[in-house]
């Protein structure tokens, strides 16, 4: 058997563990959630093939046809949403459930970090994945319906892209911390959060309408969006530490 | 600060109908090993995971290293190091990533070196780099004794650590509870194995349908265990 450390006893050697700052401990919770999802990628890759398969399936559904070219501008803004939230659930149901199901989830309560932190460090690392596909279906949005969208529209669609992704993922993050251990939580989710999403689906989908056609999105269109994201927030902050509380079963 | 490692005051855990434990109250001084025994559903891992801070009592006052369970449960965690039936560890990491990742969330300084040291005294060093889902259910077991210690807790609390080891590996795993010991730790160690438990407990608390029914020297608690199971 190799020695361990140098002084005193092996397992006890005090390594002066100190608990970490509650900012240290969501960076790493971020850091190493964004590492896993890189080894393997399976949740970019099931939320990039539903995203996928959407936008086919809507391309063959409204012709791409000249004729037929105001059909698409009506619908365009609906069509890039649908996808969005599609393949985003997906990402937001697994935002729980794999670690839950490993055991990993009991690892994370158990380690010195309140809940609230926790929360938040998976809210921000689902935040990236959903970002990161987003960009990879828009461009290809862009590239199937033949579509172009001017500078100020541009931002105006990724501002107000933001901040419904900002909503969607904290309430979704939520709901699926509510639905992972029940039977069929993963229909539930979507069955309690789209509901939900209504109102701010409502507003982005015009603003990305207004994107479309070069205008940038009005302030009241981006104050609701950031009061329903100040409100999914508060209810995340208030509501999580109850959901994952008495984790792990019964027992 | 208390001088007691633990303290459970009046404990229920209720699941619906059925209580899990019924006014569990005890002292585990620190530096003690401290062994719950029982038959299954007799509430010892009820109990344990109540300490973890997983669950929560749904009456009762707990105490940890002086810290209140409902208050301080982050501070709680900071100290105590947890061996449950599974080992917490990411499947497609490779133990020493495992390992990284739990060291950085408790803030271990010279991380990687705690990890070498640990995996080599639970015989895991050449494993370091495996992934983890290659595990036996022994190996996995060793590996959580491992994250259980990165941080150096102040109390360990094992739940079955002895379960699904080999004969080597049992008394890697006796001598390291050794070694928490005489580094004057606290372990609390939830077991089946009334042999094991007499020979490294200094108390001991028998457990049955949720009630405390005695407390004591470990040799004669072992004896009322195995008498009641």
């Amino acid at each position: 058997m190799s020695s361990g450390p140098q002084s005193g006893p092996q397992c006890g050697a005090s390594p002066s563990a100190t608990s970490p700052t509650q900012w240290g401990a969501y960076c790493a919770l971020v850091r190493w959630d964004w590492v896993r999802e890189m080894k393997k990628k399976t949740t970019l890759i099931s939320m990039g093939v539903m995203g996928l398969i959407t936008l086919f399936l809507f391309s063959f559904a409204i012709p791409i046809s000249s004729t037929k070219a105001e059909i698409l501008e009506d619908t365009r803004a609906g069509i890039l949403w649908v996808t969005f939230l599609f393949a985003a659930t997906i990402g937001i149901d697994r935002a729980f459930r794999n670690d839950a199901e490993s055991g990993l989830l009991e690892g994370l309560l158990l380690a010195p970090v309140e809940r609230m932190t926790l929360y938040f460090a998976r809210v921000t690392s689902t935040l990236l994945f959903v970002v990161t596909l987003q960009g990879f279906l828009f461009v290809l949005f862009l590239v199937l319906f033949n579509q172009s969208i001017s500078g100020e529209g541009l931002v105006g669609l990724i501002v107000s892209a933001i901040a419904t992704d900002v909503g969607f993922v904290t309430i979704g993050v939520l709901i699926s911390a509510m639905t992972w251990s029940l039977p069929g939580g993963d229909v539930m989710l979507r069955i309690l959060l789209f509901p939900m999403l209504l109102p701010i689906l409502n507003v982005t989908v015009e603003v990305a309408d207004r994107a479309f056609d070069g205008r940038a999105p009005t302030a009241q269109q981006l104050g609701m969006l950031f009061a329903v994201d100040a409100l999914f927030l508060g209810a995340g902050s208030l509501l999580f530490e109850h959901l994952v509380n008495d984790s792990g079963g019964s027992s | 600060m208390s001088t007691a490692a633990l303290r459970v005051h009046s404990v229920w855990k209720r699941f619906g109908a059925r209580d899990a434990l019924a006014g569990v109250s005890l002292e585990a001084p620190r530096g003690a090993c401290f062994a719950l025994l029982g038959h299954n559903g007799s509430g010892k891992t009820t109990l344990l995971r109540i300490l973890s801070t997983l669950w929560q009592p749904t009456e009762g006052d707990i105490e940890v290293l002086g810290y209140s369970l409902a208050k301080d449960a982050s501070a709680i965690r900071a100290r105590i190091g947890v061996v449950l039936d599974r080992h917490l560890l990411p499947r497609d990491f490779s133990l020493r990533d495992g390992l990284r990742m739990y060291a950085d969330l408790h803030a271990v300084p010279d991380a990687a070196a705690r990890i070498e040291s640990l995996a080599a005294r639970l015989g895991l060093a050449r494993r370091l780099r495996d992934p983890v889902r290659t595990f036996s259910r022994g190996m996995g077991q060793r590996a959580s004794i491992c994250r259980a210690l990165l941080h150096d807790p102040e109390v360990l609390l094992l739940d079955e650590p002895f379960t699904g080891l080999d004969a080597a590996a049992l008394d890697v795993t006796e001598s390291v509870i050794e070694e928490i010991k005489a580094a004057g730790r606290t372990v609390v160690l939830v077991t089946h194995d009334l042999e094991r438990a007499a020979r490294l407990a200094t108390h001991a608390v028998v457990l049955s349908n949720g009630r405390k029914v005695f407390e004591g020297d470990p040799v004669a608690a072992a004896s009322v265990a195995g008498s009641a199971s």
